[in-house]
């Protein structure tokens, strides 16, 4: 706040220290985000007679300079818009989520937003828009022009995707999150689909560009918080302390602040007290009931109406005029009050499920018994519409791009990241335990920081890529946090089948979501597919480098960079070859502006065939045949002054062996794919407890291996990240196979502790809960199983039917549904991608089955692209910013890139799972068939399906849940599951008992 | 504003009493109130300063505090007045309870569109101001100001802490008990100026009866903490001169009320708000086992069957001069006597008595101003109200719910300057009680239990002698 506002763009233009909050400037036109002050526009143009300021003239224009207050006072009527100005931004709690809006991704409404001449900017225009807007693609984007961005709100009429934001701090650009069905369809307040073209669907007639308080236009929803929609300002919330701290320095900026929910709503018990309540607030909270408007208004006061209910109003701070009805929940749940909701009282009154799976509601359950109470469960978990859900973004430092910072002393670094936000979502819901200063209690949990990084050196050589970090607790960095979002609503709430079983049986992917255990749909691929060979493996150069790092072929590639889409489609028939791009020089002998790009596709040969292989931060995890199991070093892969960018040994084999010999390494797996350091995590729990971290469970610091002779060998690979390179030897740490269960083993699958084989006899189940010491829990006979898949409660095997569908809600004893199954002429690997399943087909290509219902599969495509693709072998799936894509390894065809959705092909993108249409995009030859794929980085897996945490949680105290916690949202005590509807049911209503009055 | 049922009040006041024992019960000395004593106080006075309103004083870091942590005030003054829970909070609910059904009846029986734009209500249930800040809000309810004066004048000076120098600049002297009283008696009895006068015609429409004793009422509406400082400031509070003073000057404004000619009469009837509500409202019996409810007065030389003037503050007024002003007590029981008499005759007779009255409580209240009222004083005065020699005064309902509040509040002030041990007074407070219990229902009042209920309250108190 000390350092000055850097008043460069609109949207953006602020003061610093107390003028920073208290003196007013024109930001945003939008009246619901900055009420009174609207009026005055987005242009930092002051509204003051005084000539001091009116008088400044911008020469170039000729109209008022810009970056002055409106009025040369301060005002206590601080609009959300001045908060805004910083708040926008990912560490700054990134509230944009409270208007409605997260960060436009690149590919919604592209056709508005690129150029349709591809630009080719010089290092000094890349850095005059870095030096205001940190984003690497702006330099490309029309929105790098000042004047095309300042009218961004303006395309809003005749946008087909979304709808953008009037601010534009650090020279953003915001897309409005809408409300959705699951298939991604838009609905309106009713909750009917509003079809794409619907000429209503953003303005419903006599509604104007701006509309307000208390209006939310168009037949969609745009999911602004309801009290933004209302007209609140943050100030009508955060009052004096939060704003101003109290004094004492916190760690955490939750814990600073003072204000609760139940503050101004009260509980189903109470009516509100107007004290303070949050972690910060004095010991007796602050009495609220003292604050006053500049006005001379009280800002909350409490009437009886002429019914003789009880009403509490909250005046605006900033507009006089604006005056609120505050919602009490107390009323809401009572059945004589003319506010009763019995969805609500349901929800707030409802008891533990007994022994026989049957639940109760009503003020008759009592306080202790309740499922839901305020002392198990943030409010919000609940009421909350939607969570910002950045699947990740990408910070590539370049070397040699000096910079002055536009924070703290304004000191100047040599090397410069921008900032990437890569999948920008708002579809994930995800529970978790809350930091311990809140109890520990239940809460929503959003991804965080989901980071990778690169970073490029004075040679311009990438001496690493895409590198997730590791955290200090040795968890993954693609970080979750227990958050807040507000995205308050009264009607898009979660419900009961957004975190129990849903009696329609379908909800899987919903719960597997939910509970943090991810949904393989966000998945980070990169600039390589790494794809296996029968004779080795291959990175395959799937990706621009600069950014936007498009998908090659891709809809945004075709947008950012319509010169190289063409020359991809064009040139090299969307083959991906091995090329170098650009031009030495150009017109202006300068290499700048269209710079050599080596496209390289490397190949690492192998003893035998790689079944399976997996990438985890430098390294690549393979079972490779007779060759056994190796980890390769690939950290130099986009390093053009390596050219043999895989090696096996950094330096002197003599001095490390990442190679354990097996007989016939048919398959591999790692706990996660998710960059982690066990001997870190050992460190922090038993050295800094005060850091409440959990231990890891033992088996993530082994890779675990089928062996089609051996059964399964457990190797230690934590070596590879406790920072001491001398101890890099691979050995076994266990070789089991216990009656020859595993003879013929082929594939496995690691779900935490618990490994699926598939042998020649059919499925085993093994428990490595110890390691050193499996366990078969259950062996299943199928007929030539050959690979399996787990999502939450149900485990989907191939065999030589078709797929075969278990239920593993007792993890260890899958249960056979034969309902689930599908013939399928030759199914091979599957890969479950939320509510479908992607299998492949061989012959018959990729097989696409719907299985939003598990018990009830649909085939919902077969997709050979006309005969092209009828090799299949292996599939993974990934998101690039709002696209989701396929990479195929088909035999002996080579590599298939799909696009699986895209704003052209599937208006819906932006849904929980829309369907996919599937556009072969690139493709590439590999030198023998193509087998397998390393999955792409798991962004949205938090916890395994027994309750081990992998990556890291930002608040002191949080994590996920256990997997008895887990449990409890849909076992019975007896450990039966249990189902619900989301229509309550008076039935179940106990009214209050007399003694209890 | 007012206390509708004063038996309420009598349960508030036992839950306040543990935090006065504590010695949180206001007692206000006259160091500085000499000087203001003979100064005309008045609600309205002319030379009121514009109201800024309650806004101006609230700021976090003046009295609007939500903790009680100031080095010389509290600081969370507002938060008190207009707590929601206790008769603290009276003033700040002034207004807004014109919004409520009784209220809207009482306008509409008295045809004056909605109580909260009518004049007649506006004068207590908001603050008389005759010019309004900006930041002024009527919703407020009886404000800071409309005790504490307009802040115009002297808001500026008061923010250095300087006390004389903003009594100087206007602010209202409220340590001194004749300068309260004046202020308090406005709304809690009647004022001349407009909308500050509740006569029989709004109590018949349904506005409740006004009663009020000005310590009591006092330590009600406290929301400072009688600290070194403040003592220092404005000297020792001193509860049984509080009362004495409340008396005398409650008594100067009824007379001074009655004697107007616009106030004193209603069409051919005497205003019937200066009589004693007892004295009428009684139950009519037609048939043959009549029992006379009207007991005999000595001090009262009225006929049966004449409506008697309220002499609530006579009698009580009567016994703290004979013990702190015994050389007028003489003169003022005789004048009472006479004023009732001449009651009874003709308005014009009684317009000259009230004057004699008056004058003479007058004289009262300022020796009062200046006498010590110690230890002795107060138990003397307590024993005085049970004794023979006023008891059979207590014939009607209000004089008798003075001589409660008066045995409580003497009792309190004897406690809070240390003469009675704080625990020792708790432990009669059941005696008390019962007293109050005897005057609880207006229409169930009874002479002669009352004066049994009171007395032995008062053989207890003066065991603590």
């Amino acid at each position: 706040m000390w350092y000055a506002g850097t008043n460069d763009q609109p949207g953006d233009y602020r003061h610093s220290g107390c003028a920073g909050c208290h003196v007013v400037y024109a930001n945003d036109r939008e009246p619901r985000h900055s009420l009174i002050w609207a009026k005055y526009g987005r242009d930092g143009q002051t509204a003051t007679v005084d000539p001091t300021i009116a008088a400044k003239v911008d020469h170039a224009t000729g109209q008022k300079e810009k970056g002055h207050p409106v009025e040369h006072a301060f005002t206590r009527a601080i609009p959300t818009a001045q908060c805004m100005n910083c708040h926008m931004h990912q560490p700054n709690i990134f509230l944009n989520s409270f208007l409605g809006y997260t960060m436009w991704d690149y590919e919604s409404d592209a056709p508005h937003m690129w150029p349709a001449k591809q630009k080719y900017p010089t290092a000094a225009e890349v850095r005059a828009t870095n030096d205001r807007n940190p984003e690497g693609a702006a330099a490309r984007g029309k929105w790098a022009d000042l004047e095309f961005l300042r009218n961004v709100y303006d395309l809003n009429p005749e946008l087909k995707d979304t709808q953008f934001a009037d601010y534009h701090g650090h020279g953003w650009n915001f897309r409005a999150i809408l409300k959705r069905d699951r298939e991604g369809n838009l609905l309106d307040a009713e909750g009917k689909i509003v079809a794409p073209d619907d000429p209503e669907k953003w303005r419903k007639a006599g509604e104007g560009k701006f509309v307000e308080p208390g209006a939310n236009p168009g037949k969609t929803v745009h999911m602004m918080d309801i009290h933004a929609e209302k007209g609140l300002q943050c100030a009508d919330c955060h009052f004096g302390q939060d704003s101003h701290g109290n004094g004492l320095i916190y760690g955490e900026v939750a814990n600073a602040i003072e204000i609760g929910c139940k503050d101004c709503h009260g509980t189903v018990d109470q009516y509100p007290t107007l004290l303070t309540s949050g972690p910060a607030a004095p010991p007796n909270g602050t009495n609220l009931g003292l604050l006053r408007n500049p006005d001379g208004k009280r800002r909350f006061e409490w009437f009886i109406d002429a019914d003789g209910n009880r009403v509490l109003i909250q005046r605006s701070i900033v507009d006089p005029k604006l005056e609120w009805r505050v919602s009490l929940v107390k009323d809401s749940v009572d059945r004589n009050s003319s506010r009763f909701n019995a969805k609500a009282a349901r929800a707030k009154l409802m008891g533990t499920i007994s022994d026989a799976g049957a639940v109760n509601w009503g003020p008759g359950v009592p306080k202790e018994n309740r499922a839901h109470g305020d002392d198990k469960m943030a409010c919000f978990t609940c009421h909350l519409s939607w969570t910002t859900s950045c699947g990740g973004c990408h910070l590539p430092i370049e070397a040699n791009w000096k910079t002055s910072t536009h924070k703290y002393e304004g000191e100047e670094t040599r090397n410069f990241a921008t900032y990437n936000p890569q999948v920008a979502r708002d579809e994930m819901f995800q529970l978790g335990r809350h930091q311990t200063t809140k109890g520990n209690i239940i809460a929503p949990v959003r991804s965080t920081s989901a980071l990778v990084l690169s970073s490029t050196n004075v040679n311009r050589e990438r001496i690493y890529i895409q590198q997730p970090p590791i955290s200090s607790a040795g968890y993954s960095s693609q970080a979750f946090a227990p958050h807040f979002p507000h995205t308050v609503r009264t009607t898009e709430t979660k419900t009961c089948t957004d975190c129990h079983l849903s009696a329609n049986d379908d909800n899987n992917a919903i719960i597997s979501q939910l509970l943090l255990l991810g949904t393989n749909f966000v998945n980070f691929v990169g600039l390589n597919a790494w794809t296996g060979l029968e004779s080795g493996f291959e990175a395959v150069r799937v990706t621009e480098w600069e950014e936007p790092q498009a998908v090659i072929g891709s809809y945004l590639q075709k947008y950012a960079y319509p010169d190289f889409y063409r020359l991809h489609v064009e040139r090299n028939r969307r083959e991906l070859k091995e090329w170098t791009r650009g031009a030495t020089f150009d017109k202006h002998l300068s290499g700048e502006t269209d710079h050599n790009e080596l496209f390289r596709n490397v190949v690492q040969g192998t003893k035998d065939r790689v079944g399976c292989l997996q990438l985890r931060g430098e390294y690549m995890f393979v079972a490779e045949g007779k060759g056994g199991f190796r980890a390769y070093d690939v950290a130099s892969i986009a390093n053009k002054g390596f050219s043999e960018p895989i090696v096996s040994a950094p330096f002197s084999p003599i001095g490390q062996d990442m190679h354990v010999s097996t007989t016939n390494a048919t398959c591999m797996a790692l706990p996660t794919n998710q960059n982690i350091s066990v001997k870190r995590n050992d460190h922090i729990v038993k050295h800094i407890p005060e850091n409440q971290e959990q231990a890891f469970r033992p088996i993530y610091r082994y890779a675990v291996i089928t062996d089609s002779v051996e059964g399964l060998i457990l190797v230690d690979i934590d070596t590879l990240s406790d920072g001491e390179f001398r101890n890099n030897f691979f050995k076994r740490a266990v070789t089991w196979n216990a009656g020859n269960i595993l003879a013929g083993a082929r594939h496995i699958t690691l779900a935490g502790d618990i490994a699926y084989v598939t042998t020649k006899a059919g499925l085993a189940v093994i428990d490595l809960a110890d390691p050193l010491h499996p366990k078969l829990t259950a062996s299943l006979s199928l007929n030539d199983a050959r690979a399996s898949a787990i999502q939450f409660r149900f485990l989907w095997v191939s065999d030589a039917e078709g797929l075969k569908l278990f239920d593993v809600t007792d993890l260890r004893h899958p249960m056979p549904q034969p309902n689930g199954s599908v013939a399928l002429a030759n199914a091979q690997r599957i890969y479950l991608a939320r509510t479908f399943a992607y299998v492949a087909g061989k012959q018959e290509g990729l097989v696409i089955v719907n299985i939003t219902r598990p018990l009830a599969p649909a085939i919902y495509a077969k997709e050979t692209f006309g005969g092209k693709m009828t090799d299949v072998e292996d599939v993974i799936i990934g998101s690039t910013n709002a696209s989701l894509f396929a990479y195929v390894a088909d035999g002996r065809n080579g590599l298939k890139v799909i696009q699986l959705t895209s704003p052209e092909s599937q208006p819906n993108f932006y849904g929980f799972s829309p369907a996919p249409k599937p556009e072969l995009i690139a493709w590439a030859q590999t030198p023998s068939p193509a087998v397998a794929l390393s999955k792409g980085l798991d962004r949205d897996r938090g916890v395994d399906e027994t309750g081990g945490q992998m990556a890291i949680f930002g608040r002191l105290g949080s994590r996920p849940f256990t997997r008895s916690e887990m449990e409890r949202l849909f076992l019975t005590p007896k450990g039966v599951p249990f189902k619900v509807l989301d229509t309550p049911d008076m039935r179940e209503y106990v009214p209050l008992r007399l003694s209890d009055r | 504003m007012f206390v509708s049922n004063f038996a309420w009040a009598g349960v508030r006041w036992r839950h306040l009493l543990p935090l006065s024992f504590c010695g949180a019960l206001g007692l206000f000395a006259l160091i500085l109130g000499a000087t203001h004593a003979s100064a005309p106080v008045n609600a309205a006075l002319p030379g009121d300063k514009p109201h800024l309103g309650v806004a101006t004083c609230a700021g976090s870091t003046c009295h609007g505090r939500s903790e009680a942590d100031g080095k010389i005030v509290r600081q969370d003054e507002i938060l008190r007045w207009q707590e929601p829970s206790s008769p603290t909070g009276a003033h700040s609910r002034a207004f807004a309870v014109l919004n409520n059904a009784r209220s809207a009846a009482i306008a509409r029986r008295l045809g004056l569109g909605p109580a909260t734009s009518a004049a007649m209500c506006l004068g207590c249930h908001s603050e008389p101001a005759s010019v309004r800040g900006p930041r002024f809000q009527q919703s407020d309810g009886v404000g800071c100001e409309a005790c504490h004066g307009g802040s115009a004048g002297w808001i500026e000076v008061h923010k250095t802490g300087n006390h004389r120098a903003s009594l100087a600049a206007g602010l209202v002297p409220l340590e001194n008990p004749a300068a309260k009283a004046s202020v308090c008696l406005d709304c809690h009895f009647g004022s001349a100026d407009g909308g500050q006068f509740v006569n029989h015609r709004i109590m018949a429409a349904g506005h409740p009866r006004i009663s009020f004793e000005l310590d009591l009422f006092t330590t009600l509406q406290a929301h400072h903490d009688e600290d070194a400082d403040y003592v220092q400031r404005k000297g020792r509070t001193n509860g049984a001169k509080i009362w004495a003073v409340g008396q005398a000057m409650a008594l100067d404004r009824a007379l001074s009320l009655f004697s107007s000619p616009t106030l004193g009469t209603e069409g051919p009837f005497p205003e019937f708000y200066f009589l004693d509500c007892h004295s009428c409202h009684r139950r009519i019996y037609d048939s043959q086992n009549f029992n006379q409810t009207v007991a005999d007065n000595p001090a009262r030389p009225i006929p049966v069957g004449m409506p008697p003037f309220n002499d609530e503050n006579m009698i009580m007024l009567s016994a703290a001069a004979r013990i702190v002003a015994p050389a007028q007590a003489a003169r003022f029981e005789a004048e009472s006597k006479a004023f009732h008499g001449a009651f009874a005759r003709d308005r014009n007779s009684a317009i000259s008595a009230a004057a004699r009255l008056r004058a003479t409580a007058n004289a009262l209240a300022a020796a009062f101003q200046s006498a010590s009222f110690g230890r002795d004083q107060s138990f003397a005065i307590i024993d005085l109200i049970a004794s023979e020699a006023i008891n059979p005064r207590f014939t009607d309902y209000e004089g008798s719910v003075q001589a409660v509040m008066a045995t409580d509040t003497l009792l309190n002030a004897l406690v809070n300057t240390g003469s009675v041990p704080a625990a020792n007074a708790a432990a009669i407070r059941s005696d008390i009680n019962r007293a109050y219990a005897a005057v609880r229902d207006p229409n169930d009042y009874r002479p002669a239990d009352f004066r049994r209920a009171l007395g032995s309250a008062v053989r207890t108190i003066r065991t603590l002698r």
